[in-house]
């Protein structure tokens, strides 16, 4: 019964986890002092401090950790903070980086939608579609709702 | 110019073939497709879906071409041709070291089995 509870909840939650996992991880390489400040900008950007999570986004960047995730964490807060073009600059740098790297299409996906560029968003809903069913899914609803901030919060989804 | 060892020969074809055989596999039958379809998209290559397709069957082709030996020189030009695409569209934003380093080493054995003399 016990243990029947737990695999429910643990089923209900993976998805949660899963998507969490793909922002928040770093790759192999990074300085340690980059790999401090990026913890610290995603415990701000945990609990929707976006500015205090910028500065240390950008400390990991400078730090000289230019991997995908700082980019595309970075600009999810940009964008949260209204600078859509500062975002949308970043999150092409992150897929540069990581061409094959579904939040930041979706990311990217939303911050045309924020501009009112549905076409765009279209566009990279294709790639999302192509690369993560799961969170086109979740893409598609907020298209659909033109709705830029519809269940975008990796730690948040599902909810 | 001597004669090339068969051994060393086998040997300089084996490593691209192997890589480029299992990668046009994945595209073609182990659900890679979509992936490459994605990056195309991302690329703004055009004609995604067909190219994706394109893409496999050369690597697979040419894969098994580089293994056995067979049309070895026109698939080898091409695998080059498709590294030398691949550096300068994805790549060189990646800078060398993680990035484009493993697509050069293919493109530089590839040039080199294509411009091998035809009889050897």
């Amino acid at each position: 019964m016990r243990s029947g509870l737990l695999i429910l909840i643990t089923i209900i939650l993976l998805p949660v986890a899963v998507r969490a996992a793909d922002v928040t991880e770093v790759p192999a390489g990074v300085s340690t002092t980059a790999v401090k400040a990026f913890r610290a900008g995603l415990e701000f950007h945990k609990s929707k401090q976006w500015a205090s999570a910028v500065k240390e986004y950008e400390r990991a960047l400078a730090l000289g950790g230019r991997f995908p995730e700082a980019f595309n964490n970075l600009a999810y807060c940009y964008r949260k903070l209204g600078q859509v073009d500062k975002a949308i600059g970043l999150y092409k740098t992150a897929i540069q980086l990581r061409p094959a790297f579904p939040q930041a299409h979706d990311y990217l996906a939303r911050a045309y939608l924020a501009k009112g560029d549905r076409q765009a968003a279209l566009r990279e809903y294709e790639i999302v579609r192509r690369l993560d069913s799961k969170l086109a899914h979740c893409l598609w609803a907020a298209i659909q709702k033109n709705d830029p901030d519809y269940n975008d919060m990796p730690w948040n989804a599902g909810s | 110019m001597p004669a090339l060892d068969p051994l060393g020969f086998l040997l300089l074809r084996l490593g691209p073939g192997i890589v480029f055989l299992l990668h046009g596999f994945l595209k073609l039958f182990g659900g890679h497709h979509d992936r490459t379809v994605a990056l195309f998209l991302t690329v703004n290559i055009p004609l995604a879906e067909p190219a994706a397709w394109l893409i496999g069957i050369l690597e697979f082709v040419g894969g098994l071409a580089l293994l056995s030996g067979v049309f070895l020189r026109p698939f080898a030009a091409l695998l080059a041709v498709e590294m030398a695409a691949a550096i300068v569209i994805v790549r060189l934003p990646q800078g060398f070291l993680g990035g484009w380093e493993f697509e050069l080493v293919l493109l530089l054995v590839c040039s080199g089995l294509a411009f091998l003399p035809k009889h050897r």
